[in-house]
């Protein structure tokens, strides 16, 4: 699977990309100590509040300054940096898989696997926790919680190793069984071409619905939204096997892509209404821009 | 209908691989897609009925089999019904006069006479001949008979108005020699019908009109003359005629030599004439030019301004070659610009522009050819050859249209004696006494001699007033310009604008063949054109998916 191997991920990329890291809109709790806030207060260095005296508290934490100046023993609260959970959840259907025959670009399905890799990575240098998700129908693969760097590889195998039956998409499915397993919020990163049958808002929402940062990595292919072939053609769904005959003229075409932009706008509008992140990326984009610059651009690294 | 090539029909059997191969295409390709969503949202669009997909593939199919018919159709050569019609010619004739440059709107009257007939060359069939003349003088045939319509055209490009030296009979004399040497010819003639002789156009002519009754103002002559008795003056005549319905005014300029010497003002009824002349002293070359300012602006510009050259005033040197002669020195003394001298024998060559006066004596050799009067020569010569005398001689005949003789009164005169000569067969009598010729030659353009039978002094010819006037014709005769110069207007008749009224004026000529433009061309060029713009339509149609 040279998509994700980890020959692509270079030493001068790994670099750049030590200087990112993972950024998130809301503060989640934590399990252990790492490098980000949290709700709690707790060790760092990071002022967080003052609260008053109380029997049991440890007396080095009081602010002997403020004593001085009015008199009363002051507590000096400090936040807790602990980590975060970051679920990268890559949608493994058959439509994922799908590219033109005479394309030479990567699917939509290896495009997705290597940006995972590239946030996972980004995650464990920010001594995250991170887990990775397949899914289609259903939940299809489940990575388990890595944490620290030497853990990359680990990832790197379980991407590798993705499951080689793919079907249907049904988000809403996948995801609120993701949602309901999760005991602890955090990052939500979704790569998905989104093209459910049933539609994408609920999928979404039941991750939404449940307080996870979530960002959707909307990939698509040149050839979906931009078709060229011409002509009398029966078309064939890759994942439903559905049948339909249409004429592509340049009518037909212009009508295509007017409603593939309502389709992009549509997911967008609705991100942006459940504050959720959303990236577009197309598979003939370059990997490097992807993540150093369009992530970067659009908030979620930094 | 007919066809030239019917074996061309069998290119018909190309529709049968045509229809096979839309019956193999008539499977869909396949294609798979990630999702049929999106089809299936617009699957409304009317392109995708099944009904529509057959329709579209049969309406290719005939779009297809029509172009091939409408090729196969081309290639068998059809002929139209009209166009196995009985061929034309004609002759096509012009008038270039110079009423036919009255400009009437944006075009002159040749001009619309030229697009006229450049209209009806291309109405030619393939197999119609004409040809082409102008009715210049001499006549000017631009193209004998052809059936190509590019030589016609290229004729037509080349006439050019001539405005004077315009002879219709002539043209029509050498149009109907062309057209008696085919069949079924006719004769148009593109004119204005303003004819300064309207028997020159006989019936057999139709007559295509260009042009409408204008109204003008012009110049119809303009000639400047030497006066006899006084060369060193100029006389200049100009007349200036007016058509139209109302009373023109405006004035009359007179330059000499680009120099204004004169302004008349001019008020011209309808139909009216202005005449006026100037006698002005002017010796050496001139040149005079009228023009007419202040009227209002009219159809024909050309007459609108005359110019006339005048050579200067030749002096003709007189030899006289005689003993002195008090009568003849004091007539060569009275006749104005010659300058004589008087010599009593010749020798070396003649001087050709000089007049040698042999009073009883003969020319010497290489003198034959000389101007020359000879006064009773003593011997024979080319002149001829004396043969007794001439009983009681009286002036009983003169030939007083000869120019030597113009104006001479020889009736009175009485001779004492005179010589019979016996003349060469060349010469010509002028004055002869019952028979006996008196006073003969060779006056013309090619030589000038002439012999005087008789002695001056016995006679008393000197004393009357035909002695000087006949030196002076000989001297006249002799001067290279001419005594009346006139311009190059256009005459009365053009300058009027007036219209022959032969028959119905305006009821122009059919135009050879059918009269549509469109049935110049053969029937397979159009078929042809039909199958490139059905092409045209099958692939823009194609382009856009409409058809397969």
């Amino acid at each position: 699977m040279p998509a994700v191997s980890s020959d692509l991920f270079d030493s001068a990329f790994l670099s750049r990309l030590e200087r990112l890291r993972l950024q998130v809109r809301r503060v989640f709790a934590g399990a252990r100590r790492a490098e980000r806030r949290s709700r709690r207060t707790g060790s760092s260095l990071e002022f967080a509040d003052y609260r008053d005296y109380a029997p049991g508290d440890d007396p080095r934490r009081i602010d002997w300054n403020i004593y001085g100046r009015i008199g009363r023993l002051m507590m000096k609260l400090t936040e807790e940096e602990e980590d975060l959970r970051v679920a990268i959840l890559v949608d493994c259907s058959a439509s994922m898989h799908w590219r033109p025959a005479d394309a030479n670009r990567p699917s939509k399905f290896d495009l997705s696997r290597k940006v995972a890799a590239a946030l996972g990575y980004l995650a464990l240098h920010g001594m995250d926790h991170v887990e990775m998700w397949f899914f289609d129908t259903t939940l299809r693969g489940e990575s388990g919680l890595f944490r620290g760097r030497p853990a990359f590889h680990q990832i790197l195998r379980f991407l590798r190793n993705a499951p080689d039956s793919p079907g249907g998409t049904r988000l809403e499915d996948s995801l609120e069984r993701f949602g309901k397993r999760q005991r602890r919020r955090g990052l939500a990163i979704v790569a998905s071409d989104c093209l459910d049958p049933a539609g994408y808002e609920r999928g979404l929402l039941a991750l939404a619905g449940r307080h996870f940062d979530l960002h959707l990595l909307h990939v698509m292919d040149p050839a979906e939204w931009e078709p060229t072939e011409r002509g009398d053609l029966l078309l064939r769904d890759c994942e439903g096997g559905g049948e339909l005959a249409v004429t592509a003229g340049p009518g037909l075409l212009r009508a295509y892509r007017d409603e593939v932009r309502r389709f992009r706008e549509g997911l967008r509008t609705w991100c942006s209404r459940h504050q959720a992140g959303y990236s577009f990326i197309s598979t003939d984009a370059e990997f490097d821009d992807i993540v150093l610059r369009m992530f970067r651009r659009e908030g979620l690294v930094q | 209908m007919n066809f030239l090539f019917p074996a061309a029909w069998a290119w018909l059997g190309l529709a049968l691989p045509i229809i096979a191969l839309y019956l193999i295409r008539t499977r869909l390709e396949r294609r798979s897609v990630s999702t049929l969503l999106f089809w299936e949202q617009i699957r409304t669009q009317s392109y995708n009925s099944a009904l529509w997909r057959k329709l579209r593939r049969w309406l290719s199919l005939l779009l297809q089999l029509v172009f091939l018919a409408l090729v196969t159709f081309a290639l068998t050569q059809p002929l139209a019904p009209w166009q196995t019609a009985q061929p034309t010619s004609t002759v096509f004739v012009l008038d270039p006069s110079a009423s036919m440059l009255a400009r009437e709107g944006a075009q002159t009257r040749w001009e619309r006479a030229k697009e006229m007939l450049d209209q009806r060359i291309r109405q030619l069939r393939p197999f119609d001949r004409a040809a082409l003349l102008v009715a210049a003088d001499p006549p000017q045939v631009l193209s004998g008979w052809t059936a190509s319509r590019r030589v016609l055209l290229d004729a037509l490009n080349r006439a050019q108005p001539v405005g004077e030296g315009v002879s219709l009979r002539a043209a029509l004399a050498l149009a109907e020699n062309l057209r008696s040497t085919q069949p079924n010819a006719s004769i148009q003639l593109l004119t204005d019908g303003v004819w300064r002789d309207p028997t020159e156009v006989n019936g057999k002519v139709e007559c295509v009109w260009v042009g409408e009754p204008q109204p003008n103002v012009g110049i119809t002559q303009f000639s400047a003359r030497r006066p006899f008795s006084s060369p060193g003056e100029v006389r200049v005549s100009l007349e200036v005629v007016s058509r139209g319905e109302i009373k023109m005014e405006g004035t009359v300029e007179l330059f000499r030599s680009g120099q204004l010497v004169d302004v008349q003002p001019v008020s011209l009824e309808p139909g009216g004439a202005w005449q006026r002349e100037w006698d002005l002293q002017a010796p050496g070359a001139e040149e005079f030019e009228a023009r007419l300012a202040g009227f209002p602006p009219d159809a024909l510009s050309v007459d609108d301004s005359a110019r006339v050259k005048i050579d200067a005033v030749h002096v003709v040197r007189v030899i006289l070659v005689s003993t002195p002669n008090p009568y003849l020195e004091a007539a060569l003394d009275a006749l104005p610009l010659v300058e004589w001298v008087r010599v009593e024998s010749l020798s070396g060559f003649p001087d050709p522009g000089a007049l040698y006066v042999f009073n009883r004596t003969v020319p010497p050799e290489g003198f034959e050819n000389a101007n020359a009067l000879l006064i009773n020569p003593p011997s024979a010569g080319f002149w001829g050859r004396p043969d007794g005398a001439v009983e009681r001689p009286l002036v009983s005949e003169v030939a007083r249209d000869e120019a030597l003789m113009r104006h001479t009164g020889f009736s009175n005169v009485s001779l004492d004696a005179a010589t019979k000569w016996q003349k060469p067969p060349v010469a010509q009598v002028f004055a002869e006494s019952f028979g006996d010729p008196l006073i003969y030659g060779q006056w013309d353009d090619r030589r000038h001699w002439a012999l005087l039978a008789f002695d001056l002094e016995g006679s008393d010819l000197v004393l009357r007033t035909a002695f000087p006037i006949l030196l002076g014709n000989a001297v006249e005769s002799l001067r290279p310009s001419k005594t009346v110069v006139p311009s190059s207007a256009p005459g009365r008749v053009e300058s009027a604008l007036e219209v022959t009224a032969v028959g119905d004026h305006h009821a122009a000529a059919p135009a050879p063949g059918p009269g549509a433009w469109w049935f110049a061309f053969p029937l397979w060029w159009w078929a042809l054109a039909a199958a490139g713009l059905w092409l045209v339509g099958e692939w823009w149609l194609f382009t856009r998916r409409i058809t397969e």
